[in-house]
């Protein structure tokens, strides 16, 4: 037996798509869309690289179905070749079968279900989430997520229990880069008794990072902060005066990048060390942590009517993706539904067989949930 | 021209990236003066200059030093080199360290009939390559020279006092070997950026007491890390300068700066290598003419003399390696390598005039 899904993930798999040049497989999904009569447009991020966007049937408030179209590099490791899908038993390996080709599959099959049940659906495919995430803040902006009100994207989010049916992810852990600037006072080096080395400084900065709290959040435990550029360098011959130091901060939902700078402003106030601290300048803004508001009611109605009768469970990623930016940019409750894979962005990257269908039947539950809801 | 009009004519030179316009302006106060000129390339657009006037093959000569360059301006003064007089001060950038002392000198020995050398070089902010360039290819200009009279900055040691030696400076480099990881399980991996900054704090708890001299100093000049991607940084480097007193040499500071964490396999410390060498440290017990400055001093300033070792390093330390006693005379003023920098104009003054005196009595 060949199911539609592993078909259309292994076609998915044969378009290289590695950013930024996912115009291929955004053709691909566009022409798909097209076929099935869907009302499909392209939302351009850059020269040849567009996110794609369509809606199906009519509905005042539409549940919208998620996919990155791009992958990472083929890493070295990889012993096939990484765009042809093998599959061994119920192993399913290939570049972007679980991050996130599976994903886009069970997305595209449902909105062709969809179509053919008259059930009212949004579908968005973003460019670039591998990178920066220009797709995912580009469509953010759009008014395609105007009447949207539930986001489900197709990525399992390295949920690890392989014994489920499929993985559910209700959040992610958010990252932002904060600059801090530590200030001495600079003198001749001979006069050390009148000067503050900023290199000292900073050390001393950083030694006391360790103490600072934040509240813990009870899946994905604290927010960490890593230091991971440093520099400073006198001029001549004369004590430092200035050490710049970039973090990298992984937070937890309810700790924002606000709250990080008051924290670290707090600590430097506290041991009387001089400092500027802002976020860093990026074009992109950086991903907040989210996680879905489990009192949401159509998500109450998908766990009591549809996960009830699989093997799942809930969980939370460690790292960010574009469920970060449409959770905080929209406000906009958002899951993630996966098929159980595993080994992202490596040469061993797989999905499992098996799950594709189950997850297919999922989403298809779902459309037809939303459907009776409305 | 007067002291304070020669002042501020240098000041508005910039020669903190070259020192071009400065050397070529003296060289031209140097000819007024009477001084017979040599130059020597030491890179392009940037020159040393070896001065003498009333030669005399009888007689040793006293040679008056002084850099020619000043250190960067900090950011926020950007009129550093436009200078400005308030009431016993000139501020601008350069001033104290050291064009004050190069004016004190070069008016004392305006009309001076004995037998005077100047030396004046480029570089002393950065690694000293013309000082050292200078003893390596124009040891000949030094032979008849009794007695280098430095005109730094006397930091506080006052115009009666005289510095006699200073520490020799060495700078190491510490390299922290971390493991990366992927910052979403950051636990896995060793960060050197962590470990670089606990190192520093352990020296710094322990640094007064590290090294054995007195005089010694160390502190931590240079720091620098990144990690590639999302990573934990993998590794770290900073560079600890030390200003070496008596006794504390390359091996026993090596020594001392391994000893903060021994247990640490993942840290190396070597002497960083650099284009010139380390500048070794001096001491002089005697100088000639001490007596007469002794005195000199007494009569201008109304203080004893005092004479000190220092726990820093200049030209002096290269030029102390000809084996010519060098002694440190300098101005007061204040604000050296910082925003505001001052010289005292009666201190410049009356060092011009003890540097006279001197000159009158050889």
């Amino acid at each position: 037996m060949s199911s539609d899904t592993f078909k259309l993930l292994s076609e998915l798999v044969a378009i290289q798509s590695v950013f930024p040049k996912e115009k291929a497989i955004s053709d691909f999904v566009f022409n798909f869309l097209t076929k099935i009569g869907a009302s499909v447009h392209r939302v351009q991020a850059e020269n040849d690289r567009d996110c794609i966007v369509a809606t199906i049937g009519q509905a005042s408030k539409y549940l919208c179905l998620y996919g990155h179209l791009d992958t990472v590099p083929p890493a070295e490791d990889w012993k096939q070749d990484p765009f042809k899908v093998e599959k061994n038993d119920d192993r399913v390996t290939g570049l972007g079968v679980a991050d996130m080709k599976s994903g886009i599959a069970i997305a595209l099959l449902s909105a062709k279900f969809a179509a053919e049940n008259n059930l009212p659906l949004k579908v968005a495919f973003g460019v670039d989430e591998e990178n920066v995430s220009l797709g995912s803040y580009i469509l953010s902006q759009h008014e395609f997520f105007n009447d949207v009100d539930f986001i489900i994207s197709g990525e399992s989010g390295q949920i690890r229990d392989n014994n489920q049916d499929f993985a559910v992810n209700y959040g992610r852990k958010g990252r932002i880069v904060i600059e801090v600037i530590v200030k001495g006072k600079k003198a001749h080096a001979a006069r050390s008794d009148i000067a503050v080395n900023a290199i000292n400084k900073v050390a001393e900065f950083i030694y006391h990072l360790e103490t600072l709290q934040f509240k813990a959040h009870q899946f994905l435990g604290t927010t960490e902060i890593i230091p991971f550029a440093i520099s400073s360098q006198t001029d001549s011959f004369s004590i430092p005066e200035r050490s710049t130091m970039l973090l990298n901060v992984l937070t937890v939902p309810g700790i924002t990048s606000a709250v990080v700078i008051e924290q670290l402003e707090k600590l430097s106030k506290k041991y009387a060390i001089s400092t500027e601290i802002r976020l860093k300048k990026r074009e992109i803004p950086y991903m907040e942590s989210y996680e879905v508001n489990r009192k949401d009611s159509f998500l109450q109605k998908i766990e009591t009517n549809i996960f009830k009768r699989y093997k799942t469970h809930f969980g939370y990623a460690q790292s960010v993706a574009d469920e970060n930016r449409f959770a905080t940019a929209l406000n906009i409750p958002v899951i993630s539904i996966g098929p159980i894979g595993g080994g992202d962005h490596t040469g061993g990257e797989w999905v499992s067989y098996s799950s594709l269908d189950k997850t297919l039947r999922v989403y298809k539950d779902i459309l037809k949930l939303k459907q009776g809801t409305q | 021209m007067s002291l304070i009009n020669l002042l501020s004519k240098l000041i508005s030179l910039p020669s903190h990236q070259v020192e071009t316009q400065t050397g070529e302006y003296l060289k031209t106060i140097l000819s007024e003066y009477g001084f017979e000129i040599i130059t020597q390339e030491v890179f392009p657009q940037r020159f040393n200059i070896f001065a003498h006037k009333n030669a005399n093959a009888q007689k040793k000569a006293v040679l008056f030093y002084g850099h020619l360059d000043t250190v960067p301006p900090l950011h926020e003064w950007s009129t550093a080199c436009e200078p400005v007089i308030e009431d016993d001060r000139v501020i601008g950038l350069g001033s104290y360290d050291m064009k004050g002392g190069i004016v004190a000198f070069l008016e004392a020995c305006r009309k001076t009939s004995a037998y005077v050398k100047v030396f004046l070089a480029v570089d002393e902010e950065n690694i000293s390559t013309g000082a050292w360039k200078a003893v390596e290819q124009k040891r000949d200009f030094f032979n008849d020279v009794q007695l280098v009279i430095s005109a730094e900055p006397n930091f506080d040691l006052g115009l009666h006092g005289i510095t006699r030696g200073r520490t020799g400076r060495f700078v190491f480099n510490a390299t922290f070997k971390g493991k990366a990881a992927h910052i979403a399980r950051y636990k896995n991996g060793v960060d050197a950026i962590h470990m670089a900054a606990a190192w520093i704090q352990k020296l710094y708890a322990v640094r007064e007491n590290l090294l054995t001299s007195p005089q010694s100093v160390l502190q931590v000049r240079k720091i620098q890390a990144e990690s590639v991607g999302i990573s934990v940084s993998d590794e770290a480097h900073i560079d600890i300068e030390v200003l070496a007193g008596a006794g504390d040499t390359q091996e026993v500071i090596q020594k001392a700066l391994t000893s903060i964490d021994e247990s640490n396999k993942n840290i190396t410390i070597e002497l960083k290598p650099r284009l010139t060498p380390y500048l070794p440290g001096y001491f002089f017990e005697t100088f000639p003419h001490q007596e007469t400055i002794a005195h000199i001093i007494k009569d201008v300033t109304n203080q004893e003399m005092m004479l000190h070792q220092r726990s820093s390093v200049g030209d002096d330390n290269v030029l102390a390696t000809l084996g010519i006693p060098v002694i440190t005379w300098g101005p007061d003023g204040g604000n050296a390598h910082v925003t505001g920098e001052w010289v005292s104009i009666s201190s410049l003054e009356k060092l011009s005039k003890m540097y006279r005196k001197l000159l009158e009595e050889l």
